[in-house]
């Protein structure tokens, strides 16, 4: 189709941008549910809760990204999402994530002592652990 | 006057001093490089979400509704924390931080003001600990490599204090880089979130309707705290690549030192072997006309 537009994805985190490209679709893990984007979307704004963004390239394969929580903005054929971690299957350390996956859960059965101290380690276990799940998970496609 | 043996003693261990300066020199400025192009690499997602706080917050009018927003009227307790590093030898990079600190510290005391002090550093946590100074919290092993998940961890606990009324309010007390040979030291209120850091031209809301999923003051609410965690991670970053830039520039002062000394001291080996040889001769010559 001649007049066939397609659509810009950027996907920006704290350590920089991890993808930036022309595509044919994406699908975003909204905290409400999945969303697919096409071009000409309306303009859209959504909180984005840990998952797979799933991206089809303009030749009709997919590439999965395990992306963490944030926002996405849809304007224009392009989709700006930002979010506080994003690693391109292709790019997750399998073993590493097992083993953060390993001492995330080790952290979190160590919580007796209380104090703010633990509580704090806790949350950082429980988010190193959903992280790596997502990764682990995410991974998974690639294989 | 020194021997000559003690003066190539001093020699030598001067050599080896500048040998370790010029090094961790070199290393301080390798660290640096690769922080501050972690600082450019954070500038986009900053930007971004901030910006986008902005445009939701001409969106929602219930702004001071927001716990993270809310001004207390009345100060009761103030939590300053103070970012430090792991490691010494970078001049007077820690000591200023926590002479700072302690500053603040005192003023809002006489203010009737009480205050939590919290410090990121192993530096810090050993000198306020000395003076006698109770650690409301402590972090170490940070300043290094500094990780988006630690300061989001940092930014919980203070967002808990906050939120749980233990603290009427957050201030962070950093290093700014500026450049590799200066920092400023900065002192800024985190929380309460500022109605200026949300506040300004909204970017591209104007002319085009949104969908919003969830409602827009839901998600800027939910962004809030990025903000907290933005501004710890930024300080984290920043007070990162001032203590290597202060270190770099220690130990070039160190260096440079060390090359003076070494002159100095060469100089003195040089006049101390001439006065040995002269010595020497004057000796000979008194035994030859002695027998002569």
């Amino acid at each position: 189709m001649a007049d066939e537009r397609v659509l810009h994805v950027e996907v920006v985190t704290p350590d920089g941008e991890v993808f930036s490209q022309d595509v044919a679709m994406v699908v975003l893990p909204g905290i409400e549910g999945e969303l697919g984007i096409l071009a000409r979307h309306q303009p859209l704004v959504t909180l984005l809760g840990v998952g797979e963004t799933r991206i089809r390239a303009l030749d009709g394969t997919w590439e999965y990204i395990a992306t963490g929580i944030g926002y996405a903005q849809v304007l224009f054929d392009k989709v700006l999402v930002v979010t506080d971690h994003g690693e391109p299957a292709g790019r997750i350390d399998v073993s590493r994530a097992e083993v953060a996956q390993r001492r995330a859960r080790e952290r979190m059965q160590e919580r007796h002592d209380p104090g703010a101290q633990a509580e704090v380690d806790y949350f950082r276990a429980e988010q190193a652990l959903r992280r790596a799940e997502n990764r682990l998970h995410v991974a998974g496609h690639s294989r | 006057m020194a021997s000559l043996r003690d003066i190539r003693r001093r020699i030598a261990s001067v050599h080896n001093t500048r040998k370790i300066t010029k090094a961790m020199e070199m290393v301080a400025a390798a660290k640096l490089r690769r922080n501050q192009s972690r600082i450019e690499a954070f500038r986009p997602y900053a930007a971004d979400m901030i910006e986008m706080m902005v445009d939701l917050a001409t969106y929602s009018e219930e702004t001071r509704r927001f716990a993270l927003m809310q001004e207390r009227a009345e100060i009761r307790t103030v939590a300053v924390v103070a970012m430090t590093g792991d490691r010494g030898l970078a001049g007077a990079f820690n000591a200023n931080v926590v002479r700072k600190a302690m500053e603040i510290e005192r003023g809002l005391r006489e203010d009737g003001v009480e205050t939590r002090l919290i410090v990121v550093g192993r530096k810090g946590i050993g000198t306020l600990t000395f003076r006698g100074c109770r650690l409301e919290r402590s972090w170490q092993g940070l300043s290094d490599r500094p990780e988006y998940h630690d300061a989001r961890a940092i930014a919980k606990y203070l967002i808990d204090l906050y939120v749980g009324g233990k603290v009427d309010r957050v201030r962070l007390v950093y290093n700014h880089f500026t450049s590799p040979i200066e920092q400023t030291l900065l002192d800024d209120v985190i929380l309460p979130v500022p109605r200026e850091a949300v506040t300004g031209e909204a970017r591209n809301f104007g002319p085009v309707t949104y969908l919003f999923e969830p409602e827009a003051n839901v998600i800027l609410e939910s962004l809030l705290p990025a903000y907290v965690e933005i501004a710890v991670y930024r300080s984290l970053l920043e007070s990162s690549a001032s203590e290597q830039g202060a270190r770099m520039t220690a130990m070039r002062n160190a260096s440079d030192s060390a090359e003076e000394m070494l002159e100095s001291l060469t100089l003195a080996l040089n006049r101390a072997r001439q006065a040995a040889i002269t010595q020497e001769i004057l000796e000979v010559v008194a035994g030859a006309e002695a027998l002569g």
